[in-house]
């Protein structure tokens, strides 16, 4: 179908965001890569009345090393991501996640913050800045604020922004994970997952010392299991231990169904998976320690 | 608010040749380079970024014409399947999709063989899940894929024999 009308505006810079913003009201919507928004329109889910268009604002697309860790801009596109050097040193789990996201059509114009914006709760780039305890940069017309990943996704589609606030950047802090697994089960490479998990782990030698995981495509939002990182941090991090602990994955959690599968299923699939994350996840740190 | 269209001038670069229009906010690409350019090529199957059929290069990389706005290839460069057919660079994977029978109805191929000229792009031969993995976001209802990847193989052994 073909998506009803509206205003399109090009704006140049991020002072004229918030002027449009406030110009059109809460019915306009910001335009970033689109690979989300377009196909609503297109599908008459919604209808803004305007189109703010951020794509020309420069200031939005860079990659920066800084004292406190790596920022990303909100109009860095997911291609970018997946190729860039400084992402890979920096943030190997965001670099393994890439691939996963959408199709290469779709990942040259995807972006970053649109991403988060959108917070779609399958979606990889939410869970993987929730993983490493990213910071979100917000601004409006009166000033700017930062929001941690845990504070920012509220549920469906639904997150800590306000009327007049777009995002700016994404800091994700220096931090002593040594290893990462990224893991997710679609019916097609590409898709939104199933059932998708994201750890981040350091170790001492063998011993297991700090852990974070997380869930997507269970909930509505990404998730962290602090249940499961603290058995994981009072018994054996070995095959044993692991097998008995994943059986119990997500036994607590709430966990909703899509249009695929019901609830049940996918409690079956987490624990599938949290199965498979440990066990490459222990694979890795044995390799690490000879 | 009441929700208008309003008339926005883009100057662009289609297939190597500059043109200068106004088109309006709610065109996507796609219904602008099929109907106002003349480019029938690419094909709009879904309309929501699945099927791909609709995928055009910008800027030399693959995009979905029907998740942007005409209004946004202000600037950009696009190339569609004409444009890179006459430039040669399709040749040899046209030649393969004919050979090993890759286009059947022929609505996904365009797009089909602008993703796959992308696969031929890498330097280390991939395997042929691989290539299905790369080939996932365009839909094809013909050939169950086997054609396709045979198509894309056949390419890399072209490659190989003349090294």
């Amino acid at each position: 179908m073909k998506s009803p009308n509206f205003t399109y505006c090009r704006a140049k810079s991020i002072p004229e965001v918030f002027e449009l913003m406030d110009y059109y009201g809460e019915d306009a919507r910001i335009l970033a890569g689109g690979q989300s928004l377009m196909p609503t329109l297109n599908m008459r889910l919604s209808s803004p009345t305007a189109l703010i268009d951020i794509n020309h604002i420069s200031e939005l697309k860079n990659i920066q090393e800084q004292s406190l860790g790596l920022s990303i801009g909100a109009l860095v596109r997911h291609y970018q991501i997946e190729t860039s050097e400084v992402v890979a040193k920096h943030i190997p789990l965001l670099h393994e996640a890439m691939p996963h996201v959408a199709h290469s059509a779709i990942r040259s114009r995807g972006t970053f913050g649109g991403s988060l914006a959108f917070a779609d709760p399958a979606a990889e780039i939410p869970a993987i800045t929730l993983a490493l305890e990213g910071v979100i940069h917000v601004c409006s017309k009166t000033g700017e604020r930062q929001i941690a990943a845990q504070d920012f996704f509220h549920g469906l589609y639904s997150t800590a922004l306000e009327h007049g606030e777009i995002i700016r950047s994404v800091l994700f802090p220096k931090n002593t994970y040594s290893h990462f697994v990224f893991k997710e089960l679609t019916r097609r490479q590409g898709d939104y997952a199933t059932v998708g998990i994201a750890i981040a782990a350091e170790f001492q030698g063998t011993q297991l010392i700090k852990i974070r995981i997380i869930y997507f495509g269970v909930s509505d939002r990404p998730i962290v299991d602090n249940h499961l990182a603290l058995e994981l941090m009072n018994g054996r991090f070995d095959q044993e231990n692991i097998l008995k602990i994943a059986k119990f994955a997500g036994q607590e959690m709430d966990i909703s169904s899509d249009i695929y599968h019901d609830a049940e299923i996918k409690r079956h699939l987490l624990k599938v998976m949290v199965k498979r994350a440990l066990l490459d996840l222990l694979g890795k740190a044995c390799n690490g320690a000879i | 608010m009441a929700q208008f269209e309003n008339q926005i001038e883009v100057e662009t670069l289609i297939n190597g040749e500059v043109v200068h229009r106004q088109v309006s906010s709610r065109m996507h690409l796609g219904d602008f380079l099929r109907i106002e350019m003349g480019l029938s090529g690419l094909h709009l199957g879904c309309e929501h970024g699945v099927c791909g059929a609709c995928t055009v290069l910008v800027d030399g990389l693959l995009v979905r014409s029907c998740l942007m706005l005409a209004a946004q290839i202000h600037g950009c460069k696009v190339q569609t399947i004409e444009g890179v057919v006459e430039s040669g660079a399709a040749k040899q994977m046209v030649d393969a999709f004919q050979k090993k029978n890759a286009a059947q109805c022929g609505f996904c191929s365009p797009a089909m063989i602008l993703t796959t000229l992308e696969i031929a792009k890498k330097s280390i031969r991939p395997t042929r899940e691989q290539i299905r993995e790369a080939i996932s976001g365009n839909y094809c209802r013909c050939t169950g894929y086997q054609a396709i990847v045979d198509a894309v193989e056949d390419v890399f052994d072209q490659k190989e024999n003349k090294q």
